[in-house]
């Protein structure tokens, strides 16, 4: 039994938005699968939040082409809204409003709004309905824009930062409310999120943002299946040639070494004994989901850093 | 209520499946999980653990592959037989280089380490009970 099936729900190529003369999103390139649960990581300002607000309709792009629900990008009618929900830290709710006046103004628009399904959400989050929602918490603000777009059932939810901000016992509930969506239908979720530990729990496919572009997306199976923490000691010294597809390379005088491989695989435990050889006590240890994404960013400040300098040196 | 036979409360620093897994391990070791018996469903999983269904999934495709659960036609997942798992794990895997290695760093004799390790399998053996 497999919930992800093939179908894409989003695909987009090339993308490119700019703002003035910067680049938010600056050839990006991005697939999902139906069923999937996918993150998009990055450093503040890599491009997560435009490319979900072009995903979700918000804003337009400049450049690229793509397909959000089996329509063109940009191209989203009444239908493909009734399907999708958005959810952004950044949004603007009626804070004049009670709740229970917002599901009402909102419920006609939906022809799959779901109000059992609604109640049971209020209830589950324990929201009043008869309060204004200017008078909410951050976090009872989150979870009234998730009510609103949950109970209609989107095929697609997009979620730009759901947990900043909140605390953790509201973080839980709502991590344990999406896990719960998800075991129902054939949801698929896009999310941008700095929390990684919980990202870690709630996806099941992993895209990092840099610059405006997508450096890396796969399954976070695939993904904690290269990267391994590799701690070796060995009797006598060695001199090893160091391999480029090792990270955070640390000795201790060759007698201890610790470093990150990103592409372990079944040949690479024989290829570590060959290259210290058969007495070598040599120890592999998998890597959280944030553990990846340090290493990784780490890698890439070492090589900014590489290039900088090697830059100064031709200039002198 | 939770419908699994363990609790586990995922923790930052492991990975998450890894969790999942060892936690399942310990529910077998200490008997709250016997051979033979049914494996809770991968929605049950997923839920009371607060782990992605997808994710949830894989884990019992693991510990399958690993012998720890087998999958009978028309009776679901369930917990292997012992003498199928001794055959498919080996003794070098389970790390006791390290604990030996630690406790050789602590300064600990031999025969103080063998009875640490008699005492924590008789621990775990009683509660089973």
């Amino acid at each position: 039994m497999s919930i992800v099936n093939k179908d894409i729900i989003i695909e987009v190529n090339d993308l490119v938005v700019q703002y003035g003369n910067f680049a938010a999103v600056d050839g990006l390139n991005l697939r999902v699968e139906k069923g999937r649960a996918v993150a998009l990581l990055g450093e503040n300002g890599a491009g997560k939040t435009t490319t979900l607000r072009v995903i979700a309709s918000v804003i337009a792009a400049h450049k690229g082409e793509g397909s959000v629900l089996g329509k063109p990008l940009g191209g989203l009618g009444q239908a493909e809204y009734a399907k999708l929900g958005y959810v952004s830290e950044n949004q603007k709710m009626y804070m004049n409003w009670t709740l229970e006046r917002l599901i009402t103004y909102l419920r006609p628009m939906y022809p799959t709004w779901d109000d059992a399904f609604c109640d049971e959400l209020v209830e589950d989050f324990d929201l009043p309905m008869d309060k204004k929602i200017g008078a909410f918490s951050r976090g009872m603000q989150m979870k009234a824009m998730l009510v609103c777009s949950l109970s209609y059932r989107p095929e697609l939810l997009i979620l730009d930062e759901p947990f900043s901000g909140l605390d953790p016992l509201v973080r839980e509930e709502l991590i344990d409310g999406i896990i719960e969506l998800m075991q129902g239908g054939e949801w698929t979720i896009l999310l941008s999120s700095h929390d990684i530990h919980e990202v870690e729990r709630l996806c099941d496919t992993v895209a990092l943002i840099d610059k405006g572009k997508v450096t890396v997306s796969e399954p976070l199976e695939d993904l904690q299946a290269r990267y391994k923490k590799v701690d070796v000691t060995v009797e006598n010294p060695v001199k090893v040639e160091l391999c480029d597809a090792w990270l955070n390379i640390e000795t201790d005088h060759g007698r201890r070494w610790t470093f990150t491989v990103s592409d372990f695989s079944a040949t690479s435990e024989g290829d570590l004994r060959r290259l210290f050889g058969a007495d070598a006590l040599i120890e592999l240890e998998s890597l959280s989901l944030r553990d990846i994404y340090l290493v990784m960013a780490r890698e890439k400040k070492r090589v900014r850093r590489a290039a900088k300098e090697s830059v100064t040196s031709t200039v002198q | 209520m939770s419908e699994l036979p363990f609790s586990l409360t995922i923790q930052p620093g492991k990975p998450a499946y890894e969790q999942v897994i060892d936690a399942v391990h310990r529910a077998i070791a200490v008997g709250r999980l016997r051979e033979g018996e049914k494996f809770p469903a991968v929605r049950a999983l997923s839920k009371d653990v607060g782990i992605n269904p997808n994710t949830a999934h894989k884990v019992v495709q693991h510990l399958v592959g690993m012998g720890t659960l087998e999958v009978l036609p028309g009776r679901g997942t369930r917990v292997a037989r012992q003498s199928k798992l001794s055959k498919s794990a080996k003794v070098e895997e389970l790390g006791v280089e390290e604990i030996v290695i630690e406790a050789m760093r602590l300064g600990f004799s031999k025969s103080e380490l063998s009875g640490a390790l008699e005492e924590a399998w008789d621990h775990l053996k009683h509660r089973k009970k």
